[in-house]
């Protein structure tokens, strides 16, 4: 186990430094250094003055040497400062990655307090009117473009209706209030965990169906056990394991959504925050942005694949079978 | 096997439709007396009307025809995208399967981190690469087949993972039937046994992804066309005709409406034929649904 654990988080380490060298990579690809900046601004400047501006920002090096440089200065929790923001980027995602962690913790808590329940019913009754019609409303679920539910979900309710902010944080001149602030998440979070809604309905839909299906619970039944209790301390218990995966694999899915949503919504998280930073060529806001998605990505994976082996005693790790 | 028919007819015919609109695009609109490029200015954002039949956009271009021509774009995209992804992941997952071991081993963890890893803010950094610092000339790296070309392959990269997966565990037990034994004792080298004895025999599951990977690919690209990073104006796609749509939704939500509209009827249209298609070729799937 322990075994088991040092490896997996080796391979985490090894991943996310081959994604920050990958990723220093192409940022210096991207359009607009500021020797690009200085050429667009004056069309005089003359090689003498590009070179100096090179130098100046250290862009006249290899762009290796850059990288061992930034690096060396990550390990000492150095990430350099924002162009955009002029701030060190540690401040800004410290201000930033609260919006994003309440933005998907909602979503996560909205789309499991809806899905267990439409999973539950449908797989009472698997081929019924009712499954039937919570299978339809997932499968839309899964094929709705986000962005576009989102623009649908303010024109129904900001610009018919005009209950709900089109977007912002908070409104202008407004108390601030808790309140306030809960409005305007109601259409993110909405948008948020559409596709989780869905994804986690069918998963559990099945995988009820399958238990419900297995010999403990015909056992169970032919104890005399209430259907109330078998269903939920002996189907749903195994059922809910192959969700705690699901959880884990779908952190990536999320934060690929926060950036959809921040952005559309003007909440101020790190997906907005990355857009930003690649949209304004502020690399190093945009590395650590990057980078701190991937991790928290990837950690949730490692801590939903430990839940599961903590979970389901027939699981050992360390020896995948199958593989 | 009936629900399978119907929702086989049902997808089917809603994609045909869409293809036939996107592809006779021009026709139409020559018949129609339409144009998708022709700009008025004294008509923005104008209402359903004889002449523009759902009206037209910001700069007066008639909405119905920039819709079928950015149904063009996005649907060619889409489908040439979901066709590279396939290829990608079916390569990968034969030599995966059939060579085993370390290969094996390092491409399955490569996958396992393409489908954990958060896609769209990497996307969005691959999208944003200045190609002419990668020794393409100006000319080249601003066209417009440059911009489509990137977009197919971006998204085709990180399609890949799940054919690649589908095709490695049916490579896996394939490996070990008497018809691949009895093509090595006859002395076959690897590469013919499985062009031309495991890869026919994936052939089903393949289909089945690739069709399930068009949806996805349909939504990746309208995600990052809408983003900005996609499919360029003034070239419309579905994706890119929702960009401006959120400033204007207060004068105009109906321009919010029909784009998206067409992406999701075509992506429940792929998925529903997908899954159809999966039941059908595979029936022992039919009963533990995915």
């Amino acid at each position: 186990m322990t075994r088991y654990l040092a490896s997996r988080l080796l391979q985490t380490l090894i991943l996310l430094l081959a994604l920050s060298a990958a990723t220093y990579g192409l940022l210096g690809l991207m359009p607009g250094d500021p020797a690009d900046l200085i050429l667009g601004a004056d069309p005089d400047a003359t090689a003498a003055d590009i070179a100096r501006i090179k130098a100046l920002y250290g862009i006249d090096r290899p762009i290796w040497e850059r990288y061992l440089d930034w690096l060396g200065g990550a390990l000492q929790g150095e990430f350099g400062y924002s162009r955009l923001y002029s701030q060190p980027v540690i401040d800004i995602v410290a201000q930033r990655l609260p919006t994003t962690l309440l933005l998907i913790g909602s979503a996560l808590v909205i789309a499991l307090s809806i899905a267990l329940p439409a999973a539950l019913r449908a797989a009472r009754n698997p081929g019924g009117t009712v499954d039937r019609a919570i299978n339809l409303v997932c499968f839309a679920g899964v094929s709705v473009p986000p962005f576009w539910f989102a623009l649908l979900m303010i024109i129904l309710f900001a610009v018919i209706l005009g209950w709900l902010p089109a977007g912002g944080m908070r409104s202008s001149g407004g108390d601030g209030g808790v309140l306030d602030r809960l409005l305007h998440l109601i259409l993110p979070v909405a948008t948020l965990s559409v596709a989780t809604v869905a994804t986690y309905t069918r998963h559990l839909r099945s995988a009820m169906i399958e238990a419900l299906s297995e010999d403990y619970v015909r056992t169970a039944r032919a104890k005399g056990i209430t259907e109330r209790r078998v269903i939920w301390r002996h189907a749903l218990r195994n059922a809910l394991l192959p969700l705690v995966t699901l959880l884990g694999l779908d952190l990536g899915a999320l934060v690929s959504g926060a950036l959809i949503t921040e952005t559309m919504f003007g909440q101020l998280g790190m997906g907005k925050t990355i857009y930003d930073a690649i949209m304004g060529n502020d690399y190093n806001l945009a590395l650590i942005g990057l980078l701190v998605a991937a991790s928290a990505t990837l950690i949730g994976n490692l801590l939903a694949d430990l839940a599961y082996a903590k979970l389901d005693p027939r699981i050992t790790l360390g020896r995948e079978p199958g593989r | 096997m009936r629900r399978h028919r119907l929702a086989v007819m049902l997808s089917g015919g809603m994609l045909g439709l869409l293809a036939g609109l996107a592809l006779f695009a021009p026709v139409l609109g020559w018949a129609l007396g339409l144009d998708a490029e022709a700009v008025d200015l004294f008509d923005r954002l104008g209402p359903p009307s004889a002449d523009h039949p759902l009206g037209t956009d910001e700069l007066g271009r008639d909405l119905l025809m920039r819709l079928l021509e950015g149904g063009r774009v996005s649907l060619a995209v889409g489908l040439s995208a979901a066709v590279a992804g396939s290829a990608l992941g079916t390569i990968i997952g034969l030599s995966a399967g059939f060579v085993g071991g370390r290969l094996d081993d390092l491409l399955m963890r490569l996958a396992d981190a393409v489908i954990a890893l958060p896609l769209l803010p990497l996307l969005i950094v691959l999208a944003a690469v200045d190609l002419t610092k990668l020794g393409l000339s100006q000319q080249m790296a601003e066209a417009e087949t440059t911009s489509l070309i990137r977009l197919v392959l971006l998204v085709a990269l990180v399609s890949w993972p799940t054919t690649a997966r589908l095709v490695r565990a049916q490579t896996l037990s394939l490996r070990e039937r008497e018809f691949v034994m009895a093509a090595r004792s006859l002395g076959y080298g690897t590469g013919r046994i499985m062009l031309r004895h495991i890869l026919p025999n994936t052939a089903a599951p393949i289909l089945v992804a690739m069709t399930l990977a068009v949806g996805n690919v349909v939504l990746f690209e309208s995600v990052l066309s809408f983003l900005g990073l996609g499919v360029r104006p003034p070239t419309p796609s579905w994706g890119n005709m929702l960009t401006g749509a959120q400033e204007l939704i207060w004068q105009a939500p109906m321009q919010a409406v029909w784009p998206g509209l067409l992406i999701f009827l075509t992506v429940v249209s792929v998925n529903l034929l997908g899954d159809a298609l999966r039941d059908i070729l595979d029936p022992r799937t039919r009963q533990r649904r995915r």
